[in-house]
């Protein structure tokens, strides 16, 4: 099966990313969601995402900042979307994409793109996860979408 | 010369004969490289301070000068952010950016450059042709950052710009504006933030101004000076944040 990425925005993920490495760049996972006054079951997809992007740790109930957490925190604001991109890149869900995209003239009407990328999911996850796809596409500038023609395109 | 003054400024409203004054007699400056924060109870006029500096609302009394010379309807070196981002959900990105640009009739091809220009400097490339719909709270006011960016203003007005966000996004969008502000390449010279968030002005900010409740006074203007990035855990940081919650209450 597809793998499906959780239904999150980049905007949260380096969020979180921020106020653990305010905190020391360690937090207990359960006091988190309280100290942001925040539902768990909204916090989870956050910390789900930056696990899946290789920015943070879970383990023994306590989240840690990763070396690639660090650098999507550090410098100008486009070179954190590049340490974005480039975590993006090692994603097979993304390399696949990619291909995707590059075989069919860099660009591809949406429900193709579904029909070809996530097929073998059921119709909720495979909606989540294009979402997803676009959405941190688009934050790293890999991926472009037309809403007007509903097109996926590949950003150079 | 100051940067900007506000000089003796008060406002009363009119409503059926009766008369409510929010603002007293308010005076300040702000420097050049300076962020300010403004912060009070609600309902403490905040946000009608904040209008009469960009010049949207006028002042009952008082004056306020940019670089000596009053403000007047149209101010090109100030630029404004909204709570609610203020973006047309029927244009694009790239429209709703190049929106603040009419005004200074460019060219078009100049128009969408600079547009374009700040589109990518606040990160929204892959967005330009997104629809205000299509996107998290986050990304709307980084477009709403962009349109008043894109003006090149030496003064950005800032009304509570993170409180309609997650705590989430809004740790995010805070990081970006001060990244922006502290090029010193890139507009705006300096900031003027209004917000009830108290923590959220002593990490941002340069100096806080404490209002009290209306008619609006200033209680006390407190300096920042810790280093940043600020260490919210430390006890300087603390300190800070105690003493303007015991100035507001």
């Amino acid at each position: 099966m597809s793998p499906t990425l959780p239904d999150a925005n980049i905007t949260k993920v380096i969020g979180l990313l921020q106020i653990l490495h305010q905190r020391g760049g360690e937090h207990e996972t359960v006091n988190l969601a309280n100290d942001l006054q925040m539902h768990a079951e909204n916090l989870l997809p956050v910390t789900e995402a930056a696990e899946v992007l290789g920015f943070l740790t879970i383990s023994g109930g306590k989240m840690k900042l990763t070396a690639e957490g660090k650098k999507a925190i550090s410098g100008s604001i486009q070179e954190r979307r590049q340490a974005v991109k480039e975590r993006l890149l090692t994603l097979p869900i993304f390399k696949k994409a990619i291909e995707l995209l590059s075989k069919r003239n860099r660009k591809m009407h949406k429900r193709s793109f579904q029909k070809a990328l996530l097929s073998d999911l059921p119709k909720l996850h495979s909606d989540s996860t294009l979402k997803s796809v676009i959405g941190w596409g688009r934050h790293a500038s890999l991926l472009g979408y037309n809403a007007d023609t509903d097109e996926l395109f590949l950003m150079s | 010369m100051s940067f900007l003054e506000v000089r003796n400024v008060s406002k009363t409203f009119e409503e059926e004969g009766k008369k409510f004054t929010v603002l007293g007699d308010i005076s300040f400056s702000v420097e050049r490289d300076e962020f300010l924060a403004i912060v009070g109870p609600s309902g403490s006029g905040k946000t009608v301070l904040l209008r009469i500096i960009s010049g949207i609302e006028k002042a009952t009394s008082g004056t306020v000068l940019f670089e000596d010379q009053p403000i007047g309807i149209s101010n090109p070196q100030i630029a404004n952010v909204f709570q609610n981002f203020a973006l047309l959900p029927w244009l694009t990105v790239q429209d709703n950016v190049e929106l603040g640009l009419y005004a200074q009739k460019l060219p078009p091809e100049k128009r969408k450059s600079t547009a374009q220009k700040y589109i990518r400097i606040v990160g929204l490339e892959g967005v330009e042709n997104a629809y205000p719909r299509e996107l998290s709270g986050g990304t709307k006011q980084r477009v709403g950052i962009a349109r008043a960016l894109a003006v090149e203003p030496a003064l950005l007005c800032m009304d509570e710009p993170f409180s309609s966000l997650d705590n989430l996004t809004a740790a995010s969008l805070r990081e970006e504006l001060l990244l922006l502000w502290q090029d010193k390449s890139l507009p705006p010279d300096s900031i003027v933030m209004v917000t009830h968030n108290i923590e959220e002005a002593v990490y941002m900010a340069d100096r806080v101004i404490v209002l009290s409740h209306p008619p609006a006074r200033i209680v006390a203007q407190l300096k920042i000076s810790l280093p940043r990035p600020r260490d919210t855990k430390s006890q300087e940081f603390i300190n800070d944040v105690d003493k303007v919650y015991s100035l507001m209450t």
